[in-house]
């Protein structure tokens, strides 16, 4: 696969999973470009072993790794928060689905990178538990640990943010 | 997609909390704004040169040559601006020359090496030439150029000019002025009486200097046709001295 062929097959995918490790969205598109420049210079060495996706999520999360910890992202107010749980099932609001978004980046801000990235792998790409391990270069059983323990604090972070509070029935539905 | 091994996913678990679900719909509902890409990819060819009109046949290919074009032509700007300033500094150089010489011509035009021959032709005998009388300086006129504006060793053709003109009867009078005459070359200069021998064969010489200020009495026709002046003054204090010939 050419550089522009795996570009744009993949760069969808590289965006969201920058933003799920934590990269903003007016960042997104300096550290994706950051990205395929590593992806450029290192896509003659790659092998074919694994997927390429697991491959660039490989890279994804060092080079989100490297910018988080550069440029540290503010934490998000509890107010804010907290006034999103409430309403944030409500369709069609583009607004709150940026503020639903933002809500998801920090309880996904308590879980440990290592944990988070298993984590969104897993919950959110969908990819299989051997796959995470080949992309992080983990044993399995190390991958399901962490997928583990991610899921106890992904939860906790969700119930102290929602306050123990559940969302109203008719509210429920993506908000897409 | 998941293995035997794999648990279900939150997002599919109907024993989880709805808000947790709903949470996890919007993270897997991420995509990037519809001018990402386009964006994204336009840096990415200003950064690494990847040709942006590249088909997908053979794009590889075509970003490295793009890449080594893009080099190459970076280098050969690179060179010839490198030339460029080479040839200019270069033409600078031989301008500066060529003035250096131009300057150091008529530097020794002016006070080039008296000639040998000036040196032993002292006032010839029976010539009219006294050297006690030999022209000095004109005295700075009223209309002349102040001192900063006018060149030191080179008087101001100006306030001469009618000097010439006052001489040019004198000198078309005498029969060995007939023929045209090369320009005069040379003047010189020495301690206590100065010389300038020149070819003469015009109808006119005329030192350089205010009338009245002797000048024709520095000047001589020698027999073999050659003006010879004394451009030195009284003093004997070395001077330039500017002949003229007038065809």
């Amino acid at each position: 696969m050419t550089f522009e062929e795996a570009y744009r097959a993949h760069f969808a995918f590289v965006w969201r999973s920058l933003r799920r490790l934590g990269i903003r969205e007016e960042d997104a598109a300096d550290v994706a470009q950051e990205v395929f420049i590593v992806v450029h210079r290192k896509l003659p060495e790659f092998a074919g072993r694994s997927k390429l996706t697991t491959w660039l999520y490989g890279i994804c999360f060092r080079v989100a790794s490297e910018r988080r910890r550069v440029v540290p992202r503010p934490p998000l107010g509890e107010q804010e928060a907290a006034s999103f749980i409430g309403r944030q099932l409500d369709p069609g609001a583009l607004a709150e689905r940026h503020q639903g978004l933002a809500l998801l980046e920090r309880v996904l801000d308590r879980i440990p990178d290592e944990q988070r990235a298993v984590f969104c792998l897993f919950e959110l790409e969908g990819m299989t538990g051997e796959e995470i391990a080949a992309a992080l270069e983990l044993p399995l059983g190390t991958a399901y640990s962490r997928l583990r323990l991610a899921r106890v604090a992904f939860s906790a972070g969700v119930a102290e943010l929602v306050g123990g509070r559940e969302p109203r029935a008719e509210k429920r539905g993506r908000s897409v | 997609m998941s293995t035997t091994t794999d648990p279900v996913r939150l997002i599919a678990d109907p024993g989880r909390p709805e808000s947790e679900r709903a949470l996890l719909q919007l993270g897997a509902d991420i995509a990037p704004p519809r001018d990402a890409e386009a964006r994204v990819w336009l840096a990415l060819v200003g950064a690494i040169g990847v040709p942006a009109a590249a088909g997908a046949a053979d794009a590889s290919t075509k970003t490295t040559t793009t890449t080594t074009t893009t080099t190459m032509t970076a280098a050969k700007a690179k060179a010839g601006l490198t030339a460029v300033k080479i040839a200019a500094v270069v033409a600078t150089l031989a301008a500066l020359t060529a003035l250096v010489a131009l300057g150091s011509y008529f530097v020794g035009a002016v006070k080039g090496p008296r000639s040998p021959e000036s040196v032993a032709t002292a006032p010839a005998a029976g010539t009219p030439v006294q050297p006690a009388a030999v022209a000095e300086a004109p005295p700075p006129s009223e209309d002349a150029p102040p001192p900063a504006e006018a060149a030191p060793a080179r008087p101001a053709p100006g306030p001469r000019r009618p000097a010439r003109d006052q001489r040019r009867p004198r000198a078309a009078a005498d029969p060995s002025t007939t023929a045209a005459s090369p320009a005069p070359r040379a003047a010189s200069s020495g301690v206590g009486r100065c010389s300038v021998d020149v070819p003469f064969a015009g109808s006119v010489a005329a030192v350089g200097a205010s009338p009245g200020s002797g000048v024709e009495k520095a000047m001589s026709i020698t027999p073999d046709g050659r003006c010879r002046c004394f451009p030195g003054g009284r003093t004997g204090r070395p001077r330039a001295a500017r002949v003229s010939a007038a065809r």
